[in-house]
């Protein structure tokens, strides 16, 4: 606990491979937040990856180098949480579908998104967090909305 | 001299504020109760007087201070000192967003007038999702002589599980199969109704609120559009067919019955009938050729 992230990855875990630099961190699993490499110094404890919009989550660190297609990973996610869905609750069940819909339209329009799709994805995003039953319906789009502020993902 | 009367342990009133106006209810009321003592109109869609709440559909979420997320009005019992709002903006949010999501996949025309005015109350514009939107739009189910399922229609309330299970049949022959989006009523391995647990008692059609199922007679005049409700005149009374005395409601366009119904507060059925109460009228209109 309190070990920062860059002492973790570059110490302990050996660092990026050589002739590779870092694009990002999602810290805290498939629910968690994408950090920057300029975010390494976040210490790794409750109150420090708060301090910047991140979370410790279930502890997963996955770390992305530059060869990292984060499309390909931010849809992967989206569908990840649709098919974990159990379908029970309304914002979950049709807005994990919903997210991963408009997703796919936004990270494929070659002229640049629309955002009127971004406004329907931070509204969607809303009505899960606050109206789900469960913690993960309330988590399923903070990788994704964190992903897309974060991350150059988006053309135009 | 006269018998004791039991009249049940007595309840402790629970004081709570509701939009900041002050309210005593008694122990063990929902939210939901003491909004309508407070006579705040409240949308629900998987919510019934005579089933267990799911608290599946959240429409019905309200802001209660101190708690992390909204809470189901239809389920969360009353604690003593809770701050409820109903109207601020995260319950308006999210009441929006659950009446868009439902409407974007499911076919809501023939849900109550109610429906349609909550929708139109939080705004709900539910075609900005796009045309292109995933809907559970499939063919209807015809099956039998009965009633028919048309779950293009289906909000996934849960009701007629539940009526169909522990709150009134106990028959279970359907639940929930599928998940995610996929998730949908069935029978057991998806079989017809006539091989299915089905005992055809229809109290799954007596609580579905956006006509998935339907009686087969309603199902075929709407489709061949005679079916108008202000034709029809409803006359109450009293099954024919064994002791019990269930209310019924016969439904009668042009001298014929077309549905029948019973009323959810009666005391006998609880709005529940069984197979010959809710279909076994054919023999009072049986006319001589």
């Amino acid at each position: 606990m309190g070990t920062t992230l860059r002492e973790l990855l570059n110490g302990h875990a050996g660092g990026v491979r050589p002739g590779r630099t870092l694009q990002t961190v999602l810290l805290g699993g498939a629910a968690g937040a994408f950090v920057t490499p300029a975010q390494l110094d976040v210490p790794l404890s409750f109150e420090g990856t708060r301090a910047i919009g991140a979370t410790l989550g279930s502890g997963a660190v996955i770390v992305f180098d530059d060869t990292a297609d984060m499309k390909g990973i931010l849809l992967r996610i989206a569908r990840f949480f649709r098919d974990e869905s159990c379908g029970q609750c309304v914002p979950c069940r049709v807005g994990t579908k919903r997210q991963e819909e408009i997703l796919e339209r936004m990270l494929a329009a070659p002229d640049g998104h629309s955002q009127a799709d971004v406004m329907l994805l931070s509204d969607i995003a809303q009505a899960m967090r606050d109206a789900s039953i469960c913690g993960l319906g309330q988590t399923a789009a903070n990788a994704i909305g964190s992903g897309l502020t974060q991350l150059k993902v988006l053309n135009g | 001299m006269a018998e004791t009367v039991f009249m049940g342990m007595p309840k402790r009133l629970v004081g709570i504020t509701i939009d900041g106006r002050d309210i005593e209810v008694t122990e063990g009321s929902t939210i939901l109760d003491a909004c309508r003592r407070l006579q705040v109109d409240t949308p629900t869609l998987c919510q019934l007087e005579n089933l267990t709440p799911v608290n599946v559909c959240r429409v019905c979420v309200v802001e209660l201070e101190g708690s992390r997320v909204l809470v189901p009005a239809c389920s969360r019992k009353v604690e003593a000192g809770m701050k409820i709002a109903t109207d601020s903006e995260r319950v308006r949010h999210s009441r929006r967003l659950v009446l868009e999501l439902l409407a974007s996949s499911v076919d809501m025309s023939l849900t109550s007038p109610q429906v349609h005015g909550w929708m139109a109350r939080y705004g709900a514009t539910p075609e900005r999702f796009g045309s292109n939107a995933a809907t559970v739009a499939q063919p209807v189910k015809v099956d039998n002589d009965l009633y028919v399922r048309d779950y293009s229609r289906c909000i996934l309330c849960y009701k007629c599980v539940e009526a169909c299970g522990v709150d009134a049949q106990n028959t279970f022959a359907i639940g929930v199969a599928g998940r995610g989006f996929d998730a949908h009523i069935s029978t057991e391995f998806d079989v017809g109704l006539p091989d299915s647990a089905c005992v055809y008692c229809g109290n799954c059609i007596g609580v579905c609120p956006t006509g998935a199922l339907m009686f087969k007679s309603e199902h075929d005049m709407r489709a061949a559009g005679t079916w108008d409700e202000s034709r029809q005149n409803v006359t109450e009374t009293v099954c024919p067919y064994c002791g019990v005395g269930c209310m019924l409601e016969l439904h009668v366009q042009d001298n014929s019955i077309v549905k029948v119904t019973s009323p959810l507060d009666h005391s006998v059925t609880a709005g529940h009938l069984c197979v010959k109460g809710r279909f076994g009228f054919e023999f009072v209109q049986r006319r001589r050729p």
